[in-house]
């Protein structure tokens, strides 16, 4: 492999990376709510933004600030749902999409009042320069980073959705809602951790980038989007799927962008989603759903 | 200390001059009383506000320093601001609105092309004068009557960015990579950029296009450190420009990299600190110099709270003071079919704010057509300009 492909190959795994974990809070909130959260860009904003303050402005350590962010991403996506989601439940699919389209709105203009114009870049936490390498393919520590972030935050939430009382409680809403209250599960508890969830993902996913790039709202609300191709080719329910389908359209775009040239990137990802789809209309790890005409 | 004041005595004059306070009445003016309406459209709350808002916060500053001071001879200017969103219909319907309801002498504002391409026809069948931060060069030539930008050309960058790489590499045929932002305005300067190597036999070794939603450039980076240049030209905004240049330096490659006007003081010189990244400026990028028209563009920002050095904020500045000129040109009151005959007319010195003059004529609506590079120097540990009013071109010349 030259040395060329091997340097875009792991820009693509870092780009699938940065995909997954924003891919995981859409698939979360969509298995426990059935609303699929087309705020997941600007929350990473948000996330961003709250990182930047804490890091550059309030002096606490990346890892401390990260944590915080996270943490009050967390709080933030539970208050969503208590101030607005909770009183959509019932709500057609479509009014949903909508609300959280002006959640997005909302949510970029915050940021816009409450940091002002402009981009902001962080200063280098974490060396661009080669930390390990596997033939002609290096890793720096921002790369291996954003790499273990993914694999970390999919594999936690898979394990905990699929072996602890939350995740099981969770799943048991998402299935059968009416059911799970008449068990005495808190519906409504589970949708905002749902919430405090995705929002704490997306808070994740906005930090990596920002390290890795600036904290930019055109890019971060780009990126939120083409997360989405990603679920669908992983499966929209499958948070191991998240993990695949963010890997394959990354390698698509990088690929396309290799051997075509940049113009032919999102064209040859979304191709890629259209012939998945076609073949597998659940993605590579949705689960099969039977419908009864 | 005697250059300040001679600065301040200048910007007095300016200032007297271009917005003419009360009482210096120019010949057509009909004398006070009467308010000038005019409008402003651009994203304050989609994906591009960040940059909507800086340039709002600019034309706002011009507008009310302008006011507090008596206005354009004796008139003062009331400005309705609209916000598009970065959506094409929105922009449209705020276009209308303004042109109909407000009864607007001219509209500034338009941060995309797009919104300006829609506006234009409006500007056309309403006949009133809009100046767009960007268009497409199918706007401009052949001129469009109402269509007017304050800035250069994206595509006239080609010309001050070839000029720099001829001063940075001393070889003759140098190896030249050339990496877009794939805007349409950018293509045109990679068209330009491609017309310049060719003129002057340089060996154009990569060529590389970027989408307008990617968030990752490690493809287009590998493949132009592979190609070796000597120089890098190009568009890439803040955010890519400091990954890619930082992608760059990663691989130990020191290559200058010398990109357009999208890039900015604070996203992009100074959050990289690198010497050998240049970014190209028709305007001033953090208000600092002596210049008159510098000392009254601090004055109006110091007044409005606004920092010089936010992205955008000086390019409403530019397109608020060309709006002034010409509305102090034609006199009060002025429609919009006067207001366009003075603009073709306009020739306004910037007092060292921007690259030379706002100049336009009935063939030419570009309002500066030259440009500095800066770059971060260590050893004054500030922003200077590494050249300063290269002539703007798209290569279309030689």
């Amino acid at each position: 492999m030259s040395n060329e492909l091997a340097q875009a190959l792991v820009g693509a795994l870092v780009l699938g990376s940065l995909y997954s974990v924003v891919g995981i809070g859409f698939v979360i909130l969509y298995k426990a709510t059935r609303v699929l959260n087309f705020a997941q860009g600007s929350l990473m904003l948000l996330g961003g933004f709250i990182f930047y303050t804490l890091n550059q402005d309030a002096g606490l350590s990346w890892p401390l600030a990260m944590v915080a962010s996270a943490l009050a991403m967390g709080v933030l996506g539970g208050a969503m749902y208590v101030l607005f989601f909770r009183r959509l439940v019932g709500a057609a699919e479509f009014t949903l999409v909508i609300a959280t389209l002006g959640l997005s709105v909302l949510l970029l203009t915050v940021c816009l009042v409450v940091w002002g114009p402009g981009t902001r870049t962080l200063p280098d936490q974490l060396s661009r320069k080669s930390l390990i390498s596997f033939g002609n393919l290096d890793f720096s520590s921002i790369d291996v980073f954003s790499i273990v972030l993914s694999v970390v935050v999919v594999v936690a939430l898979d394990l905990a959705l699929r072996h602890t009382r939350l995740g099981i409680k969770m799943r048991a809403v998402a299935d059968q809602p009416l059911l799970a209250s008449q068990l005495k599960v808190n519906v409504n508890r589970m949708s905002a951790i749902a919430w405090a969830i995705a929002a704490g993902c997306a808070g994740l996913a906005g930090i990596a980038y920002a390290m890795r790039l600036s904290i930019d709202p055109a890019g971060m609300t780009a990126l939120g989007l083409l997360a989405f191709p990603a679920i669908l080719l992983g499966g929209l329910d499958s948070v191991r799927g998240v993990l695949a389908g963010g890997f394959v359209l990354a390698l698509a775009q990088s690929g396309a962008a290799f051997y075509l040239g940049g113009e032919w990137s999102n064209v040859t990802a979304y191709a890629v989603m259209l012939a998945v789809l076609l073949v597998r209309p659940r993605g590579f790890f949705g689960s099969r759903l039977a419908v009864r005409l | 200390m005697f250059r300040s004041r001679i600065a301040l005595l200048g910007a007095g004059v300016l200032l007297a001059s271009s917005l003419a306070a009360c009482g210096s009445s120019g010949g057509s003016s009909g004398g006070s009383g009467g308010t000038y309406s005019i409008g402003f459209n651009s994203d304050l709350s989609g994906p591009y506000s960040l940059n909507g808002v800086g340039q709002r916060d600019g034309f706002k500053a011009y507008f009310d320093y302008a006011n507090a001071h008596g206005g354009i001879d004796g008139h003062k200017v009331s400005v309705t601001y609209l916000d598009d969103a970065s959506d094409v219909t929105r922009a449209t319907a705020n276009t209308t609105q303004l042109m109909t309801a407000k009864k607007v002498s001219a509209i500034g504002g338009y941060i995309l092309s797009n919104a300006c391409g829609a506006a234009a026809v409006l500007a056309q069948k309403n006949k009133v004068p809009i100046n767009c931060s960007a268009v497409s060069d199918d706007l401009m030539n052949p001129v469009q009557p109402y269509v007017y930008t304050a800035r250069m050309l994206q595509s006239n960058e080609a010309a001050p960015e070839a000029q720099l790489a001829k001063q940075l590499v001393k070889s003759s045929t140098p190896r030249v990579a050339i990496i877009i932002f794939a805007s349409a305005a950018s293509v045109a300067l990679q068209q330009g950029l491609q017309a310049i190597a060719k003129t002057n036999g340089w060996n154009v070794v990569a060529n590389e296009q970027v989408p307008l939603d990617t968030t990752d450039v490690s493809s287009q980076t590998a493949k132009i450190i592979a190609a070796k240049p000597d120089v890098i030209l190009g568009s890439l905004y803040d955010p890519l420009a400091v990954s890619f240049v930082k992608g760059l330096r990663a691989k130990q490659v020191q290559t200058p990299f010398v990109d357009y006007d999208g890039a900015t003081y604070k996203g992009g010189i100074l959050a990289l600190k690198d010497p050998a990244f240049y970014a190209l400026s028709s305007t001033s990028v953090d208000g600092t110099g002596d210049g008159a028209g510098l000392v009254q563009y601090r004055a109006a920002l110091k007044a409005a709270g606004v920092d010089a050095t936010t992205p955008f904020v000086s390019t409403g500045y530019l397109q608020a003071w060309s709006i002034a000129a010409g509305l102090k040109s034609c006199g009060y009151p002025c429609d919009g079919t006067k207001l366009q005959a003075a603009l073709d007319k306009q020739n306004v010195d910037t007092g060292g704010f921007a690259a030379g003059p706002i100049t336009y004529t009935p063939d030419r609506h570009e309002g500066l057509q030259a440009a500095n590079l800066y770059h971060w120097d260590p050893s004054t540990n500030s922003v200077k300009a590494a050249l300063e009013n290269a002539p703007g071109g798209d290569g279309s010349n030689g």
